[in-house]
């Protein structure tokens, strides 16, 4: 490479939204790091995919959702890993509404809940969860939206 | 198993706080992609350096400006730098709007020209078909907070 130009892991994510103003958190199994924590819907893009693809292929294996549409992006975040053999990663994270209920879980994840966006706050311990609901709230705010 | 990885760019809609206009540059006539198109700023990330640091140092790098607020990022694009469609050549984008309060600009050898212009305008300008995209994000997104704004 002729630069110091960085490569990097990328993870799209969603704030999945339902029709009640629930968002939709899934707990991490105890194989992936970080373990048993609650999370949003989202992973890596794969070599070679188109961003959005593969967000649609993420939600599609973590929850089983096809439908669903994308309202705007909303937080930008970046994590080193924690083996340092391991490139950083860089994350976008969409809000996303759909009308689905029916959830079911890969076997990344252990449980799942649909919250007020102020209760995923309370259990969420991640700071990048943590951010990206803060984010989600801000930002339906700004559209002269409630949150509970 | 290996990770993929992806060069990452950030880019900039620059908005003027005082007449809402917004920044394109030119590029200049002997850039390997796109030479002479109209465009945002923007450029690639630097290893350990996050999106935010990054998209600073590049506005600064390209117009000289430092007084810079993120207002929030717009959408990803997915790009093959050259139209190669190599894993070394593969790039993920991620567009954000900006806000400054400077109106002088100082542009660097990788452009040619600049101008400060509506919107509207800037969109029926552009024919860079990636930027034509997120600057149409930017442009919806406003008027759904200027909506809210003047409903209060």
């Amino acid at each position: 490479m002729v630069d110091s130009e960085g490569r990097f892991v990328f993870t799209i994510a969603a704030i999945m939204e339902n029709p009640s103003g629930e968002i939709l958190l899934l707990k991490r199994s105890a194989y992936k790091s970080p373990v048993n924590i609650w999370d949003i819907v989202g992973g890596g893009v794969n070599q070679f995919e188109d961003p959005f693809d593969a967000l649609s292929r993420e939600i599609m294996e973590e929850t089983s959702i096809k439908s669903y549409d994308l309202i705007k992006a909303i937080d930008v975040f970046s994590d080193k890993h924690e083996d340092n053999d391991i490139p950083e990663m860089i994350g976008i994270t969409f809000w996303c509404k759909t009308i689905t209920k029916e959830i079911y879980l890969s076997d990344e994840h252990t449980a799942f809940k649909w919250l007020k966006p102020k209760e995923a706050l309370a259990i969420s311990e991640h700071p990048v969860v943590k951010r990206n609901i803060e984010r989600f709230i801000h930002e339906k705010k700004r559209l002269g939206l409630e949150v509970e | 198993m290996l990770k993929p990885l992806f060069s990452v760019a950030v880019t900039a809609i620059i908005e003027h706080k005082s007449d809402n206009k917004i920044l394109l540059i030119r590029r200049s006539n002997t850039s390997v992609d796109f030479p002479g198109y109209w465009e945002d700023v923007g450029g690639r990330l630097k290893q350990t350096e996050i999106p935010e640091e990054g998209l600073r140092r590049e506005i600064q790098e390209e117009t000289g400006i430092t007084d810079i607020e993120i207002i929030k990022p717009l959408t990803v694009f997915h790009v093959y730098r050259k139209g190669i469609e190599t894993a070394e050549n593969e790039l993920i984008g991620i567009s954000f709007w900006c806000r400054t309060n400077t109106k002088k600009v100082t542009i660097s050898s990788e452009h040619s020209a600049y101008q400060w212009v509506d919107p509207e305008e800037a969109f029926a300008i552009v024919d860079h078909p990636v930027f034509k995209k997120y600057l149409g994000i930017q442009i919806a997104e406003k008027k759904l907070i200027e909506k809210t704004i003047m409903a209060k």
